[in-house]
């Protein structure tokens, strides 16, 4: 089992790769855990703003008081505040200008018709008309803002129609989302380079004399993705568990982790296609993010579906990717393996149907 | 004109290349070990060893490539390094592996390696040409590398290597994995070039190449100089100096002992059928042995008597062949 | 001997099949990609009329302004109302919010919507008890005038933004980076200690010097042009801004691309790896840091930015996309040039970096 020995060789002296792409999605990893929402009953969204009260009055003191309630300020720069706003870290910036004691306007910046913005301009909106609206009325300042500030004692009651832990695994699917990228490109580089390494003209013509069966060749080659494909995912799907520890082995983590699965073993075999179109050993480098990339935007696994045009949707369809990833969006809201079964199929299709390929088309011998 | 005649009629030659006392070492490796030999103009040293002997190693620090740790390299009367642009100019190496761009032609190579020495396009044009003849490349100039056979291959190698026409020439290995046909062309040229005046070494581990072409030899092994002369007189300093062979059924007893008491046998060989008896020097060899196998009534045949080889001189040298 | 190897070298580049062809070919694919991806995202969160069902019983609640006012919500584009008995609009997700009574609404999940329908609600509730106390308080006060709805914003945003560029803009600096292969290549030809070649060349009687100048400068034209033409088809096929300082846009170009040459140069000096793990670690470092800098989810480079802006100041990528926004979004060049003076020390380091491993007279080991 020389074949099968070698091959571990082989892949070890390719890890500086392999070690940067998994650092990478470390730190993507624990990014995702830190916007871990926990679950729970209904709460409003408190939307990231940039406020600046260069006014200091009573009633802009109030406002400043009632938005950091009612939103999320966030503490920047104030020369970072409009790079913010564009990259939507930030969904509005407020100043209440120095004159507002006499002219009651408050400055809004934000997208053009952002549902986010909207929220906050309302909000303001409920604050400030309502301080105007008891001062016209004949109240002082500061009874305006009391009575303000009691006005909104009075809410309206939300519930829920069914309890959903959808916040509760937000995080989880978003990690089992972006795995995508890092599963795709590191499985690809290994399996394709080994590969075109054994497909070079000298190595090839030597295994060809050799007295070893194809069929014990290629079973050999293949123990050895999947070996290598496995000690990978084991290894993403446990740090899962470290990220995400208060959901760790419950359903929805197990059903996650199964669907990665059934992708690993799908790259494997999207690996084994590849090697037979690209035998250009620098070439697989590029072919492999190409692949990566495309599949990781066009399945929804980056950016998220509702985004994507329909161009865009039909394409994704090729990659089982894109499968992958509708499991990962249906497993939020439907923690059942019914629910993922029939995507599952499609995905072990298109594996088998990329093996069945590869087997007809002869490896193009190639030139290092 | 003869060169090989000059040293004969008592003039003096220039010392192209003087090495004195080089030692390279690769942490406990000694690649070189103390080796000094030097070259005159117009002469063709050959540097034969097997393979790890540190002929290229010497090669790469005599052109400056490599440092050393010990030891002198002077090129033509002057003390040699990497920064002597002058002496580079006079230098052309064809290195063991080739050297050519795929992306480039046969033409193109040559004119760009040349073009690093020669700045005058006129001039450089006719030296392209020039080893482009000399190869014997001219159907193939507009041809890719990769087009070419293995023997074009090296013949490209090598015109890359001396289309500026340098007075000093090193090849290191120039006839690996070439067909028949080509080596002989190689030899050839090699041969030319040294009749225009270049002085040249000429590193290889096959003899018959070393002995056909070199006037003077230095054989290494590990690092060492084991032996340098002449072809003719490093085969006259071996005890060995005539090789019978013959082929004949399983001898007897007596008649190997027969055999053993020839005079002047140094050693008998039987591999199956082919019997090799190694002579020192003297007369009459081939005539006794003959009538010893008569008298014993042995039928034998393919009966070949020859002079050592500068494989037999390694071989008593070092107890070891030069090509395993 | 400049004239002569950079001639030559120029038409070696041009030759390497392989090498032009992926330069050139991979970023046009991944900007195809972004469009056909996130052509769309600068709709992401625009604000379309809410939908919500509303309960048959509401009349019931005997609230005479709460229906006046779901019908102003309507007129002005923020609810899309639907009458229903119960709530099975809901649970089928055809609507946001159902809502019971002016105090009472029942929703699927917390989000923007349904944060909208609660601010809202809140909002008429509130004005129902504000306009309670004003009667009690001042009963001779008009109400509806006071009720008259009064601009209290002022919107001052600015230029529309479009998220696409920003994703091609690092685009631009991956591919400028992406040139390292063309530095990889060029110094494999006069690093002794690197291919035959090379080892032609440095027995060669040429300035090491000059030579390695013509050749960086060649690579450098190679990989300012292949940035040209993606340029170019970002800006006529995708229609990606660059605002219309072309002049900067080109300096930038021109920067960025040396800077991704002297990458490739650096790579291929500064350690004995063998040419495929240097080919690797080229590819994989690109796109770290072109991930660093955005190109997968746009704000990767503000949440750097917040955190830890060095990284940014240390990406070439980064401050490439940076200086690219600078350009479309801000009117003056104060950014712009603070992006360029980072990637011009950038550029110099590695350079110097690479001179230090190249300044050798000969080996210890070839």
């Amino acid at each position: 089992m020389s074949i099968f020995k070698y091959y571990f060789r082989i892949a070890w002296q390719r890890r500086t790769a392999l070690i940067i792409y998994a650092v990478v999605f470390l730190v993507m990893a624990t990014l995702f855990s830190m916007n871990d929402t926990p679950a729970g009953d209904y709460s409003s969204v408190r939307v990231p703003i940039y406020l600046v009260d260069e006014s200091e009055t009573k009633t802009s003191k109030a406002l400043v008081d009632f938005l950091s309630k009612e939103a999320e300020l966030k503490s920047i720069n104030a020369w970072q505040a409009e790079d913010e706003l564009f990259y939507g870290t930030v969904d509005a910036i407020i100043t209440i200008p120095k004159d507002f004691a006499s002219t009651r306007k408050v400055l809004y910046q934000s997208a053009p018709k952002s549902s986010n913005g909207f929220l906050v301009h309302n909000k303001i909106e409920q604050f400030v008309g309502k301080i105007n609206f008891y001062q016209s009325a004949g109240y002082t300042e500061e009874e305006s803002i009391a009575n303000t500030l009691e006005d909104l004692g009075v809410t309206v009651e939300v519930s829920l129609a069914k309890k959903s832990d959808i916040a509760k695994y937000r995080g989880l699917v978003a990690y089992f989302n972006f795995l995508n990228y890092p599963l795709l490109s590191q499985i690809l580089l290994i399996v394709s380079t080994i590969m075109a390494i054994f497909n070079r003209e000298t190595i090839l013509n030597r295994h060809s004399i050799a007295p070893v069966t194809d069929a014990f060749k290629t079973m050999q080659l293949f123990t050895g993705h999947i070996l290598l494909s496995l000690v990978l995912w084991l290894a993403y799907s446990a740090l899962a568990g470290v990220y995400f520890k208060a959901t760790f082995l419950s359903k929805t983590h197990l059903l996650l982790s199964l669907n990665s699965f059934v992708l690993m073993a799908c790259i494997v075999a999207m690996a084994i296609a590849l090697t037979k179109l690209v035998t250009n050993e620098n070439a697989i480098g590029s072919a492999v993010n190409v692949i990566a990339l495309a599949s990781s935007f066009l399945s929804g696994a980056f950016v998220p579906r509702f985004l994507l045009g329909n161009t865009a949707l039909a394409l994704g369809r090729i990659f089982p990717s894109f499968y992958y990833v509708e499991n990962n969006e249906r497993l939020l809201t439907d923690p059942d393996i019914y629910a993922i079964l029939p995507n599952l199929g499609i995905m072990i299709g298109i594996s088998a149907i990329l093996l069945i390929l590869s087997m007809f088309v002869k490896p193009k011998a190639g030139k290092a | 004109m003869p060169i090989k005649n000059t040293a004969e009629r008592g003039i003096t030659l220039e010392t192209i290349i003087n090495i004195s006392g080089l030692v390279k070492r690769y942490k406990e490796l000694t690649a070189v070990d103390n080796l000094s030999l030097s070259v005159q103009k117009g002469r063709i040293l050959g540097l034969l060893g097997p393979n790890g002997s540190g002929k290229t190693t010497t090669i790469h620090c005599l052109l400056g490539l490599l440092a050393y740790d010990a030891g002198s390299i002077e090129l033509f009367g002057e003390a040699m390094d990497s920064s002597k642009s002058h002496i580079k100019a006079r230098i052309g190496v064809v290195f063991q592996e080739v050297g050519v761009f795929d992306e480039l032609t046969v033409y193109e190579n040559i004119d760009y390696f040349c073009g690093l020495y020669i700045q005058d396009k006129q001039k450089r044009r006719q030296m392209v040409k020039d080893a482009v003849d000399l190869v014997q490349l001219q159907d193939f100039v507009k041809f890719r590398p990769k087009k070419l056979s293995g023997g074009l291959y090296r013949r490209l190698n090598i015109a890359c290597g001396i289309a500026h026409k340098p007075e000093l020439i090193i090849f290191d290995e120039p006839t690996v994995a070439v067909d028949p046909q080509s080596r002989n062309h190689i030899l050839e040229g090699i041969q030319k070039l040294n009749a225009e005046g270049a002085t040249i070494i000429y590193t290889s581990h096959y003899m018959e190449e070393v002995d056909q072409i070199c006037d003077e030899i230095v054989i290494i092994d590990q690092g060492r100089k084991i032996a340098e002369g002449t072809s003719d007189s490093l085969k006259a300093s071996i005890q060995t100096q005539e090789k019978i062979r013959f082929t004949a059924d399983p001898l007897s007893e007596a008649v190997i002992s027969k055999l053993k008491a020839l005079p002047g046998l140094l050693e008998l060989k039987i591999d199956e059928r082919t019997h090799n008896l190694s002579f020192e020097k003297g007369e009459g060899h081939i005539i006794r042995l003959v009538r010893t196998l008569q008298e014993e009534g042995v039928s034998y045949d393919a009966l070949t008597s020859e002079r050592p080889s500068l494989n037999d001189v390694f071989l008593e040298l070092t107890g070891k062949a030069l090509r395993d | 001997m400049f004239k002569h190897t950079f001639s030559y070298i120029i038409k070696i580049l041009l030759r390497s099949r392989q090498l032009v062809f992926w330069s050139l070919v991979f970023p046009v694919i991944i900007g195809l990609l972004f469009k056909l991806a996130l052509g769309n995202i600068s709709n992401a969160g625009k604000f379309e009329p809410i939908p919500v069902s509303l309960s048959s019983e509401i009349e019931k609640e005997g609230d005479f302004y709460f229906p006046i006012f779901l019908d102003n919500m309507e007129d002005e584009g923020v609810f899309k109302i639907t009458e229903a008995a119960d709530d099975a609009l809901l649970k089928d997700k055809k609507v946001v919010a159902h809502i019971i009574s002016p105090d009472k609404v029942e929703v699927n999940s917390p989000s923007i919507e349904s944060s909208i329908v609660e601010s809202l609600l809140n909002q008429y509730l509130g004005y129902r008890e504000a306009a309670i106390r004003v009667m009690r308080d001042f009963p001779n006060t008009d109400i509806s005038k006071l009720l008259e709805r009064q601009s209290l914003i002022e919107d001052v945003s600015g230029r529309e933004m479009n998220m696409f560029n920003t994703y091609a803009y690092t685009l631009v600096g991956m591919q400028s980076l992406y040139g390292y292969a063309w530095g990889l290549t060029i110094i494999y030809l006069y690093q002794a200690n690197l291919s035959v070649k090379a080892r032609r060349n440095a027995i060669a009687p040429t300035k090491k010097s000059v030579v390695i100048f013509a050749a960086t400068l060649a690579a450098w034209l190679m990989n300012m042009a292949v940035m040209a033409v993606n340029l170019l088809v970002m800006r006529f096929i995708l229609n990606v801004g660059f605002g219309d300082r072309l002049i900067p846009v080109l300096g930038l170009v021109a920067l960025s691309a040396l800077t991704g040459v002297a990458f490739g140069i650096f790579l291929g000096v500064s350690n004995r790896r063998p040419i495929e793990t240097k080919i690797g670690l080229g590819i994989v470092l690109t796109m770290t840091m072109s991930f660093l800098a955005g190109m997968m989810f746009a704000q990767m480079k503000i949440l750097i930015q917040r955190n830890a802006p060095i990284i940014n100041q240390l990406n070439p990528v980064a401050l490439v996309t940076d200086a690219l926004y600078s350009l479309y979004f801000y009117p003056g060049l104060e950014r712009y040039w603070l992006n360029m003076t980072f990637l011009g020390a950038i550029t110099i380091a590695l350079l110097a970096g690479s001179t230090f491993f190249m300044e050798r007279k000969n080996y210890v080991n070839l």
